[in-house]
């Protein structure tokens, strides 16, 4: 049993220990060789980034006295060159986008600015946009400070006058009956996205002071707003500038971003406006080492290696027990919470065992080791955030929700466990240790996942590769039309009137032949009692959180609340018996009502966590581009007495599993009754039966369909699978952009190997195609998800459970098809370029697969055997080649 | 590939995917849209038997109706509701009811809009404004034949207010007011409401009335115009249009430019502001009147409550202590409790505990409404009984009571009285009472 230090005095000597120590596993691999060879290196990496002077710019002369002299009041007796350039953009009246690391003085960039303009007319106003509420309150601390200061420094010149500068948040904390006075005070009002949608924009005549005198709007955190929220936001921003030109003003635009590839573009796409780009920071850095481990492999047959949260625990206790201050990243809530469970196992002992090992006489692991996540309460996370500035909180276990500039001070180290899916946010997680001078350290474990084993393995990819690009879709027509409804809600269209760059027109149409606008009098005028902006959220397909309940929480006492869920995955993690963990605690769920949003749990003491199985369906909703050209015929005559013994089979009607509750969401890809809503002008698909159907890649709109059908249990630290149940909870649906690819029925039936094999094969190969997916298009591997068609039972859409009986030759023979779809209402844009990228999808596929060293399958290219099945990794690759094959003879010079 | 107009019909029709996206309503018979041809306001105006009204910020109907003093509203003559400068408003409303002259010109106000939501796209396409003048009771409606006409109407409306000495309205300081406050902001220009002494009716009604149907929470009693018209004045609606109805009425005109489904909004509009003119009429001849004037002892309630609230505490006493005598079983605990209070705040204590004592009486519900009140009055009597009384066993018996019946905090509080009580009594204590160390 360890037991905590107390906290080093000398951190760059404690870092420098931790590092040596596991340095020296690094340089006996290099110096054996084994970096060289085959083998696996435990340490594949080692940067350090040399530290970075400062270079610092005079005070503009233009800033007003009172600002310049308030901001030497508080330490500050010059600007970085990135603040002075950015001061002199925006004072010029020019937007401005800022891309500078973590703790460079970013939020000055704009409050500087800001607060000059006020002092020079006291009726300026700002809008300050951050993506959490979190955010916004721990910009207020500071930003309330310096106008503070600014203020006083009004009344201490005789010749100035008295300024008081009112900052607010405005947000769904914000109470009732505050709202308006700080629509007349606020010269700045913090707030986000969602508020100025459902709380603001729709209300403007309230906010008629801030819109009419409205001189800057600044985006914080810029890089957040990608795929859905900022395709919502772009909207929200032609809605704002609507209301804004109605009161006669119109605001420069100031943004502030992580290191992304393309935030010019982003800022620009998002408000419609062109920006200067100031990315060269003056701020001075630390230096700092950045590591990527690699668990061991334990079983190289099975490709088996040794748990990455095991890793994790392991490096992150070299850096703890120097007395260090540090944060771990890991990638969900799940294992946020097994994180948290383990680290303060090793100072306390495993859960379930209550009495408490010897933790050395001062500190109490329950208080230095804490978790972090979403849903835990506001109190909760200032508690933890301002244990973490203090000191009190050693280290930090928590989601991506730490990832944004919530100030938590300057931590030591920063441990990644798993890949964080893209390069930008690895880069942002780092930058949470070593904020200011100093020595630190960022430490990336991989997990077997296909992606992180891609990038463990090639590290240079991660060093020298640009960040990702943020994409947004405005114009996404789902998106598009709620906004426009919210905005005719605002202020009627006029006919010449256009929405951004669009022209609305024919949408506002639509929407008159539904009954929510009417034209009269030359403007299009809502004619809905509803209020249109309830209906949408930013942030998931509903508003709706589900809240957990403590039923026991206090004997006697009222029921307690102790955390909340988003409405998308409340049934995963929620339903009945399913084990929620809040920091190391665990409570099962004993009842989930879904109807009401609630889950009632009590705490319990066992061995074991939950994982739900989720199956999924899509259907195509239209062909947007696909292939169905000569090859697929070419293909389609090779097999046609194979295609004959199968046509006449109704796949329907052939029982798929004994499993009869999971048959009616099991309707073998077009079959007549699945296409029979589809347009004619899909020839291809049109004809009846799996036979005459578009075999490679075709991109376009699917229905999703998800539902979790049941859980496994799963033993902490061991993993074994110590139960399952069942479960019957509502269809989540969505309607969302695919890439999908169908694999010939010819081409199946043309491999020599066994039914089961065959469906396994397609599995594995789904299974890689769909992490090989978000390197190519370099996005966020959650925006994607997979489906698979065509099979008796979905295995891949059901982890891990593949059930082998009862697959029969005629439910294969409707040629299987792979999703690879947009995991957003709508879609997000990342379809279209797949499917341009199909060949090299298939390509870099192939690579992963038949590059893996492990023998028949394993989680880091078709999933682990056990999943999967024995010959899975063989068909794989077998079917890999022969589209490949099929490829080099015209194949996808016809996709392209 | 499908052309985007049916793919975007397809997205607005069908669930956007979640469920979050609310089905349009269809109003009445759903009428296809066809546009600006069939709105002529013209021939609106005649149809709803007005007047067309241009001006250069846009274009609105103007509708007048009188009822003449002599006409019968309810069980009285429309002339005996005009406000008279000596009646007691400031039992009402301290502020506006001290104001001289404030019964000069009473402008009585009512909106219909296009939604309860509130926001910049709800919309009052209707405003009725009534006054009396020589004792009859005109009123002036501004009705918006198409949305763009309304920058005039508020215009033509902030005109209306400009002699007004008081503006009355029924929930007009959370509806109608914010709503104009609203409209004025969108179109960029000064409020008319904004210095204009305003009476909002609905929170006196509900003071006075809402004990007709007795519950704990009076708030939440029905008390709309429509039933106060029927309880108080004696008046009877006749084909009235419903309220949730109309914004879908006014959505069908614009559509189809049929008047003939707005003749009922305007009519309901109308009589919403004579009903006003009346009830407030006859809530200030009753607080005028005093006790004599009520006619049941739910109103002797309410306008004890009134007195109270506006400090004439004997007059309060007086309403309350008929209500107690005249009230029936399930009022009197309720009226008993008031009265109670009041005297327990008088520090005429021994009434007091005499009130308390006939709420248990009289109290026998066994819904929950009669528990609590049963709890307050056993509570009220052990406190007096242990410290102003000093009949330590008859506090005893009550505190017993009570920690028969109480739950969760009041439960402890209860056993503390005990155990406190059991000392000065010199009892033993019971070996499950814990030592109590708060005396």
């Amino acid at each position: 049993m360890n037991t905590l230090p107390a906290v080093t005095t000398n951190k760059d000597e404690s870092l420098q220990q931790a590092l040596q120590r596991m340095l020296a596993e690094f340089e006996t691999g290099a110096r054996t060789g084994v970096l060289t060879g085959d083998d696996d290196p435990h340490v594949t990496a080692v940067r350090r980034l040399a530290p970075v002077e400062a270079r610092y710019a005079a005070f503009p002369e233009s800033l007003d006295p009172r600002l310049v002299q308030a901001l030497r009041t508080r330490g500050l007796d010059q600007l970085y060159t990135h603040q002075a350039e950015a001061i002199a953009h925006v004072q010029a009246g020019r937007n401005v986008v800022i891309v500078t690391p973590t703790a460079s003085g970013k939020t000055l960039c704009y409050n500087a600015p800001v607060l000059d303009a006020i002092l020079r007319d006291e009726s300026t106003r700002a809008l300050y946009l951050f993506p959490t509420k979190a955010l916004a309150q721990d910009q207020l601390a500071e930003l309330h400070k310096l106008a503070e200061i600014v203020g006083a420094q009004g009344q201490a010149d005789p010749d100035g006058t008295p300024v008081s500068i009112g900052v607010f948040t405005y947000d769904g904390d914000t109470p009732q009956d505050a709202r308006r006075s700080i629509r007349g005070k606020a010269h700045v009002v913090l707030s986000n996205p969602d508020m100025v949608h459902s709380g603001i924009l729709p209300h403007h005549p309230r906010w008629a002071k801030l819109f009419e005198n409205l001189k800057f709007v600044v985006i914080d955190e810029l890089h957040t707003y990608r795929g859905v929220f900022g395709s919502h936001l772009g909207n929200i921003i032609r809605r704002l500038q609507r209301v804004c030109r109605h009161y006669g003003s119109n605001p420069t635009f100031i943004c502030s971003s992580a290191t992304i590839a393309n935030p010019r573009d982003l800022a620009e796409r998002l408000t419609g406006e062109p920006f200067e780009l100031v990315d060269q920071s003056g701020a001075p850095r630390g230096e700092k080492f950045f590591l990527f481990v690699n668990p061991p492999v334990v079983n190289a047959q099975l490709g088996i290696r040794r748990s990455y949260l095991a890793e994790t625990r392991r490096v992150a206790i070299e850096f703890l027990k120097r007395g260090l201050q540090m944060i771990v990243f890991a990638q969900s809530r799940l294992s946020t919470e097994l994180l948290t469970t383990y680290m303060k196992d090793a100072f306390q002992g495993p859960p379930g065992t209550s009495v408490a090992k010897d933790a050395g006489p001062d500190v109490r692991p329950d208080d230095v080791i804490r978790g972090y996540r979403g849903g835990y309460l506001p109190l909760r996370r200032r508690e933890i955030e301002r244990g973490l500035r203090s000191g009190e909180v050693r280290c930090v276990v928590s989601t991506n929700a730490l990832e944004l500039g919530i100030d938590i001070g300057a931590l030591d180290v920063a441990v990644m466990a798993g890949y964080p899916g893209t390069i930008a946010g690895t880069w942002q997680r780092a930058g949470r240790a070593g904020r200011r001078s100093g020595r630190s350290a960022a430490v990336y474990v991989a997990s077997s996942a296909p992606i992180d084993q891609f990038v463990v393995r090639n590290p240079d990819y991660f060093f020298d590769a640009s960040a990702e690009h943020a994409l947004v879709n405005p114009d996404n027509l789902h998106i598009l039309l709620d906004h426009v409804k919210c905005a005719a809600f605002e202020l009627p269209f006029t006919t010449d009137e256009r929405f951004g760059t669009l022209n609305v027109q024919e949408i506002l149409a639509v929407l008159a032949e539904e009954g929510f606008v009417h034209f009269t009098g030359g403007q299009w005028q809502w004619t809905q009692e509803s209020y249109p902006a309830d209906a949408v959220s930013l942030r998931s397909v509903t508003s709706d959180n589900f809240v957990i309940i403590d039923t026991k929480a206090d004997e006697g006492r009222d029921e307690r609340v102790i955390g909340e869920t988003d409405f998308t995955s409340g049934p995963s993690t929620l339903h009945e018996k399913a084990i929620y963990i809040v920091e190391g605690q665990l409570y099962e769920v004993e009842r989930f009502d879904y109807d009401n949003r609630k889950a009632f749990v009590r705490a319990v003491a066992c061995d074991y966590y939950t994982t739900a199985i989720t199956y999924t369906k899509v259907t195509i909703l239209e062909t947007l581009a696909g292939r169905t050209g000569s090859p697929a015929e070419a293909l389609a005559k090779a097999g046609v007495a194979a295609l004959a013994a199968g046509a006449d089979v109704d796949p329907r009607d052939e029982p798929a599993e004994p499993d009869t509750r999971l048959q009616s969401f099991v309707t073998p890809a077009f079959a007549p009754g699945a296409t029979a809503s589809r347009p004619a002008d899909l020839s291809a698909e049109a004809g009846a039966g799996a036979s005459a159907k578009v075999d490679g890649p075709c991109h376009g709109e699917v229905h999703v369909v998800s539902r979790v059908v049941g859980f496994k249990k799963i033993k902490f630290y061991t993993n074994e699978n110590v139960g399952s149940g069942e479960l019957e909870l509502p269809e989540q649906e969505m309607h969302t952009t695919s890439y999908w690819m169908t694999i010939s029925a010819d081409l199946m039936a043309a491999l020599p190997f066994g039914l089961a094999d065959r469906r396994d094969g397609v599995v594995g190969l789904a299974f890689a195609m769909r992490n090989v997916a978000p390197l190519l298009l370099m996005c966020d591997s959650h925006d994607l998800g997979l489906s698979i068609d065509g099979l008796a039972v979905e295995g891949a859409s059901r982890v891990g459970g593949v059930s082998r009986t009862g697959a029969s030759e005629a439910a294969l023979s409707a040629a299987p098809t792979i999703f690879i779809y947009d995991n957003y209402p709508g879609g997000i844009g990342f379809s279209e370029p797949l499917f341009t990228m199909h060949a090299d999808l298939v390509a870099q596929t192939r690579a992963l697969i038949d590059g893996c060293p492990c023998t028949s399958g394993c989680p880091s290219c078709v999933g682990p055997e056990g999943a999967t099945g024995p010959r899975a990794k063989a068909v794989a690759s077998r079917l890999l080649a022969l589209m490949a094959a099929a490829g080099d003879s015209g194949h996808l010079q016809a996709a392209g | 590939m499908r052309d985007l107009t049916s793919r975007l019909r397809e997205i607005v029709r069908r669930d956007h995917g979640g469920g979050a996206v609310v089905d349009p309503v269809r109003e009445l018979t759903y009428v296809p849209d066809t546009g600006d041809q069939a709105m002529d306001p013209s021939r609106a105006a005649e149809a709803l038997g007005g007047t067309r009204v241009d001006t250069e910020s846009g274009a609105y109907i103007v509708v007048d109706r009188v009822w003449e003093a002599s006409d019968w509203h309810g069980r009285r003559m429309v002339g005996g509701y005009a406000p008279a400068a000596d009646a007691p408003l400031a039992l009402f409303d301290s502020r506006v009811g001290a104001l001289p002259g404030w019964a000069d010109r009473v402008v009585f106000f009512d909106l219909e809009t296009t939604g309860l939501s509130g926001g910049a796209g709800t919309l009052p396409f209707l405003a009725g404004c009534g006054w009396f003048e020589d004792g009859a009771f005109r009123v002036r409606q501004f009705f918006l034949s198409a949305p763009a006409g309304e920058r005039a109407m508020l215009e033509a409306i902030a005109r209306t207010f400009d002699d007004a000495t008081l503006l009355v309205t029924f929930n007009g300081r959370s509806f109608d007011v914010p709503l104009m406050e609203m409209r004025w902001a969108f179109h960029r220009t000064a409020a008319a409401t904004d210095d204009m002494p305003h009476f909002d009716m609905l929170p006196s009604a509900r003071r006075l009335w809402s004990r007709r149907e007795v519950r704990e929470a009076p708030e939440r009693a029905s008390c709309t115009l429509t039933s106060l018209e029927r309880a108080v004045l004696g008046f009877h609606r006749l084909n009235d249009v419903p309220g949730l109805e109309i914004p879908a009425r006014y959505f069908h005109f614009l559509r189809s430019g049929d008047a003939s489904v707005i003749d009922g909004v305007l009519e309901h509009n109308r009589f919403d502001l004579l009903s006003l003119a009346a009830v407030m009429s006859h809530a200030l001849s009753m607080a005028g009147d005093g006790p004599d004037a009520c006619r049941d002892p739910s109103e002797l309630m309410g306008l004890g409550h009134l007195y109270e609230r506006a400090g004439q505490v004997d007059r309060a006493l007086e309403a309350f202590e008929r209500a107690v005598r005249d009230a029936d079983r399930a009022l009197r605990p309720h009226a008993a409790a008031r009265l109670a209070t009041l005297l327990a705040r008088l520090e005429r204590y021994d009434e007091a505990a005499h009130a308390w004592q006939s709420v248990l009486e009289s109290s026998r519900g066994r819904d929950d409404a009669g528990l609590a009140l049963r709890r307050r009055a056993t509570q009220a009597l052990a406190i007096h009984h242990e410290h102003r009384a000093c009949d330590l066993a008859a506090a005893r018996g009550y505190a017993q009571q009570l920690h028969h019946t109480a739950a969760g905090r009041a439960r402890d509080d209860a056993a503390h009285r005990l155990s406190r009580l059991d000392r000065k009594l010199g009892l033993k204590r019971t070996a499950d009472r814990p030592f109590d160390l708060d005396f």
